[in-house]
């Protein structure tokens, strides 16, 4: 896995503009922005999972839309397979979507509540003028539902979203972002909808299509547990930054960010041992609004350890042993 | 006398394509002081079941059979004003699922504090306001919160001021129908942190519903896990999490992912029933790696493997 | 197939819901009504509805006449209409040197008041002079003269035969007057009553009184030409006898003689024509404007909004008035004027239940595998406000209906056509309420409410079963 990465960031951002009040604009004070993304880089490695993790409102879901040019950056390069194409015209971006594919949180909402499943997987087909006729598409659609394990397909071709359930629902959204046989997946909490019974069953799927197929996934989720079950390196984001980013192992047995150690500390078990012991949460308070993110390191009013320097700058990315990096003044000489 | 004791507890949904079985047959005893943790999946009853407890199943959602003894009383066959005078908020309260939504953006906290204060206390507005600031310190939060409008509170706030509320009049039980569901992880920990503390302070009895094994673990002391509405284990929650006996508590427990060892997860093939036409005889039947013949044509019943420890599944009853 | 029964399960499921509504199907009952009655229009009003503004065309109609059925309720009996067209000319020699020629009509008359008016026509030909008298034997055998030695002459151009038309409406006539004067002088009798009324009314002729109440029996109208020695080229060629009732049709006649019926008839497609048009028209322009304005989002869907603010800030009326002045109003014209007005706050709704849709996931995710704007906008967005536009077309179609009959009603109607709108302007101007003719108002305005009532029936079941929100359990 020391190939060209097939997916780079590099200080990519994303600022959605607050609508100002009639007042406000009387007085024209400034464009307040909210830093969804506020300066990220990484790389992703072919064949391999990156889990992004954050709790929610920290930008992950913002990354997964940019790299699929859902929507536009503010700032900042996003590289596939060498090539840049954080501005490539709308023309040239239709080829490209059927490399770059996605799965969504929800399968209730990602799926046209009036559409048939065949013509929710056949959609990608038709824009793409893959397969001559429909006889022919149908039969890579069934081709496709019988990859995802909906098997006999002609039992499932017809029928609507609302009757199916929703491990089925997400092994449809599998189906029509394969059918296009991507390269890369963004994956965007795809079991967090689901029972915890059957998030296995659509993890294990998608690591088998991962292995068939050679595919890669960024996996965003807000699980740690379930990050570091399926992903091979984790990145955990904090207001639009990452702050610390490792190996999924390295991540949870030697967290090093301030931020990463009270996520682990508060991930809940199925041990009633715990019954008896508070869970000693470091941290303090809640995460502050994207738009108006403190100066200095961005977590400091919230961490224990806080000093003088975290108040005033920001602080690097440094990568204290090999392929562990953290954002964070401890590790880091001023 | 246990504090709760439910019987045989039938809640049907009589919609216009069928009954749907949602609750069926679920007994169980909570005694003061102790935490029952419901589990199971979407679907499964375990929210119905509660509402059924204080009679606020929505229609056409009824109470369909059983008993719900509450220090004696059966609260299915009370009448509505005086489940509403003598029980209702004031010896069981709730925490809703989604509650950070459920208090109301035009008025204060303190105001949205008072009212049952003012209900059901007959205390004064003013009072009630002074008084609700001891249960904001009670959950972690500055008094001066009750001049406050819901939207200047953060997630974690919101749900601090439910949990006031839900304090307020003193209850014996509370309900806490999946508390931490829409929190960030953090938050959430703080929240059980605090749940923790007020249940042993106040010696509170507390049924905790949730779909997250994990969040039981941490609080309950007895746990019962539903499937199709109804109960297919029940035991010391150290009896379920170690020494689990029903396939479906087994598989479900192996199918959570832990964050701290890395192993294989497991899952359930298939597909919970549809609870209007539910399977024959067991109804985890079709999705179980154990099935036997009787399981598709006989109910198992529930037996009592070791002390306090109940399964009802036919690998552990002789027939 | 089974896409096909998937339709039909989600109809079935719809009619499930729809029959749940009790409103709801009372409006489907209301419309599927006035449908029928539309498509028997033309069986039941057998006339082309153009001629409604024609006067010749209702000339053999009474004018201002009640209901036929209004003889239900009335104390007394009113006259019906009847045109009699069944005459016997005879033609006798007297002395061989005086040829006359009768035309008798007989008709029975058993209403307690006089007829509106007994109209005699009649077109002969003749090539010399002679005279005519028109004698009247009632029932009671007295004779009444309603012309006397009447003559004609040859014309003065043209070469024999020649053609007359003879009209003689007995109310109006001054023949008639002169005659029944004559009458009155020689018996003594000494009263004001027209010609018309002693035509009918019982008189004492020794005491010389007139009273109120009729004779009724069978009357016979004689009209006698007497010619000297022969006239080969006389002849009859049309003749009718026209006994003006004063109940007519099932909804009587205005003051133009016209058959109010047939007006409403024609007013159902009318109305409904003009009301699911303009709908439908105005629906489909708030929706597409509304999609395409919130799918676009920013600039452009400021734009366009803004524009739609100005529309609406418009006041409607006046400007349809001055626009229904400068165009020539006509049902196509009014439809698009209404429709033009009409679909702004349906684009608000569609607008804002696009934006909506638009960062719906699976939105997002057709966009994800490449699909087209206009792709997702059809494909995806429509559909989802589909059940939405259908309750509001609903919901618009009883406002256009409305709106004509304001326009029709204030004069700027199609005036081709009876529309009920028109037919309320009529009135007005007529002065209906004045005269008591309620049977000229009533209707129609009971019908442009009825209708109207309808459609919203239907328009809020429907949007009960497509907007659970506003579901009650």
């Amino acid at each position: 896995m020391t190939q060209q990465p097939i997916i780079k960031v590099q200080n990519l951002k994303k600022y959605f503009p607050l609508r100002r009040g009639l007042i406000g604009f009387l007085k024209g004070a400034p464009i307040r922005y909210v830093k969804a993304v506020d300066g990220i880089s990484f790389e992703i490695k072919k064949g391999e999972v990156f889990g992004l993790v954050g709790e929610s409102g920290c930008g992950k879901t913002t990354t997964g839309r940019l790299i699929l040019r859902l929507i536009e950056p503010t700032e900042g390069r996003i590289f596939y397979n060498g090539r840049d194409i954080t501005r490539i015209p709308k023309k040239e971006l239709r080829p490209l979507r059927r490399e770059l594919q996605v799965i969504f949180q929800d399968p209730y909402g990602s799926l046209d509540p009036r559409f048939t499943v065949a013509s929710i997987i056949e959609e990608p087909l038709i824009i793409h003028k893959i397969g001559d006729s429909s006889r022919e598409r149908i039969e890579l659609i069934s081709k496709a539902l019988e990859e995802v394990k909906l098997t006999p397909p002609e039992e499932f071709l017809w029928r609507y979203p609302h009757q199916l359930s929703g491990g089925q629902r997400q092994r449809v959204a599998i189906a029509r972002a394969l059918i296009l046989k991507p390269k890369f997946i963004v994956a965007d909490e795809p079991v967090s909808m689901l029972d915890v019974s059957i998030r296995a069953e659509i993890l294990n799927l998608m690591e088998e299509l991962r292995e068939k197929y050679g595919l890669t996934y960024l996996f965003i989720t807000h699980d740690l547990a379930v990050a570091r079950y399926f992903s091979h390196r984790i990145a955990v984001m904090y207001l639009g930054k990452i702050v610390e980013m490792a190996d999924s192992d390295t991540i949870v047995e030697n967290p090093l960010h301030p931020y990463t150690q009270a996520l682990i500390a508060a991930v809940p078990e199925p041990d009633p041992s715990n019954r008896e012991k508070r869970r000693e949460i470091k941290i303090k308070g809640e995460v502050p609004s994207a738009a108006a993110i403190p100066p200095g390191c961005r977590f400091h009013p919230r961490c224990p350890y806080a000093m003088k320097i975290c108040k005033e700058k920001e602080p690097p990315m440094v990568e204290v042993e090999p392929g562990h990096q953290v954002a964070c003044w401890l590790y880091a000489k001023a | 006398m246990p504090l709760l004791e439910v019987k045989n507890l039938k809640t049907y949904f009589y919609t216009t394509r069928g009954i749907v079985k949602a609750v069926d047959n679920v007994s169980f005893v909570l005694d003061r002081g102790e935490v029952l943790g419901v589990a199971g999946e979407s679907g499964c009853g375990k929210s119905t079941m509660a509402y059924s407890i204080i009679r606020i199943v929505p229609p056409p959602g009824r109470i369909a059979g059983g008993q719900v003894l509450f220090d004696g009383t059966d609260l299915t066959k009370l009448p509505e004003e005086e489940l509403n005078r003598k029980y209702r908020w004031q010896r069981i309260s709730m925490v809703f699922q989604g509650a950070m939504n459920a208090l109301n953006p035009v008025y204060t906290v303190g105001h949205q504090l008072a009212e049952p204060l003012v209900y059901h206390k007959g205390m004064d507005k003013r009072e009630a306001i002074e008084y609700s600031k001891k249960y904001l310190e009670l959950v972690g939060l500055e008094p001066d919160l009750v001049k406050r409008y819901p939207h200047e509170l953060s997630g974690g706030m919101k749900q601090r001021v439910m949990i006031a509320m839900a304090l307020l009049l003193k209850p014996d039980l509370v309900i806490a129908d999946e508390p931490t569901t829409a929190l960030d992880v953090i938050v959430q920990a703080q929240i059980l942190n605090l749940l923790k503390d007020l249940q042993h302070q106040l010696n509170l009895s507390i049924i905790l519903i949730t779909h997250d094994l994990s969040i039981i673990a941490e609080l309950a002391h007895k746990v019962a896990i539903m499937y199709a509405g109804k109960i297919v284990e029940l035991g010391k929650s150290e009896q379920i999490f170690n020494n689990s006996r029903h396939p479906y508590t087994q598989k479900l427990l192996s199918s959570i992912p832990r964050l701290r060892e890395r192993r294989k997860l497991e899952f359930i093939p298939g597909v919970p029933p549809d609870l209007r036409a539910p399977p024959p005889g067991c109804r985890f039947h079709p999705r179980c790696p154990f099935v036997m013949d009787v399981c598709r044509v006989e109910e198992p019943p529930m037996v009592e493997v070791e002390p306090g420890h109940q399964v009802a599944c036919w690998l552990y009853t002789k027939r | 197939m089974i896409k096909k029964e998937v339709l039909i399960e989600k109809i079935r499921w719809f009619w499930d819901e729809y029959k749940r509504h009790r409103l709801g199907l009372l409006g489907l009952g209301i419309i599927i009504f006035f449908v029928i009655l539309a498509i028997l229009t033309p069986v039941l009003a057998p006339i082309n509805p153009r001629e409604w503004q024609n006067p010749e065309f209702w000339i053999n109609n009474p004018t201002e006449a009640l209901p036929i059925w209004y003889n239900v309720v009335s104390p007394t009996k009113l006259p019906e209409h009847k045109i009699l067209t069944d005459y016997v000319v005879e033609k006798r020699t007297v002395m061989g040197a005086v040829t006359e020629i009768t035309i008798t009509y007989k008709f029975n008359y058993d209403a307690d008041i006089p007829p509106s008016d007994v109209d005699l026509h009649l077109i002969y030909n003749y090539s010399k002079a002679g005279w005519y008298e028109i004698n009247v034997i009632r029932p009671d055998n007295t004779i009444l003269p309603l012309a006397q030695r009447e003559k004609y002459e040859p014309s003065r151009t043209g070469n024999p035969p020649y053609r007359k038309e003879l009209i003689i409406p007995v109310g109006r006539s001054e023949i008639c007057r002169r005659a029944v004067q004559n009458w009155l002088y020689k018996n003594n009798i000494e009263t004001n009553r027209s010609a018309l009324s002693l035509m009918f009314l019982k008189i004492d002729v020794d005491k010389g009184v007139v009273s109120d109440e009729t004779i009724k029996g069978t009357y016979t109208l004689q009209v006698k030409f007497t010619i000297f020695g022969e006239d080969p080229a006389f002849t009859v060629v049309s003749s009718k006898l026209v006994i003006g009732g004063k109940v007519y049709g099932l909804l009587g006649t205005d003051d133009h003689r016209r058959d109010l019926w047939y007006g409403i008839l024609w007013g159902i497609p009318v109305a409904l024509m003009i009301g699911v048009l303009a709908s439908v028209i105005s629906v489909a322009l708030g929706v597409m404007y509304g999609v395409v304005s919130g799918y676009a989002g920013g600039k452009v869907d400021e734009l366009m909004m803004r524009i739609t603010d100005v529309l609406m800030a418009i006041p409607v009326l006046p400007i349809l008035i001055a626009l229904a002045i400068v165009f020539r109003p006509n049902v196509l014209n009014i439809i698009i004027l209404i429709a033009l007005f009409g679909w702004m706050g349906i684009s608000k709704v569609a607008r804002s239940m696009a934006l909506q849709l638009k960062e719906t996931q699976f939105v997002e995710a057709a966009r994800a595998v490449g699909a087209s704007a206009w792709r997702i906008i059809f494909r995806h967005i429509a559909p989802h406000i589909l059940p939405y536009a259908f309750a509001s077309l609903a919901l618009g179609i009883p406002g256009a209906i409305l709106t004509e009959a304001g326009l029709s009603f204030l004069g700027l109607g199609d005036p081709t056509l009876p529309t009920w709108g028109t037919i309320l302007h009529d009135a007005q101007v007529g002065g209906a309420i004045s005269k008591g003719m309620w049977w000229w108002w009533l209707p129609p305005g009971l019908l442009i409410a009825l209708l109207s009532l309808g459609f919203v029936f239907v328009g809020h079941a429907i949007d009960e079963i497509v907007n659970p929100k506003l579901k009650t359990l």
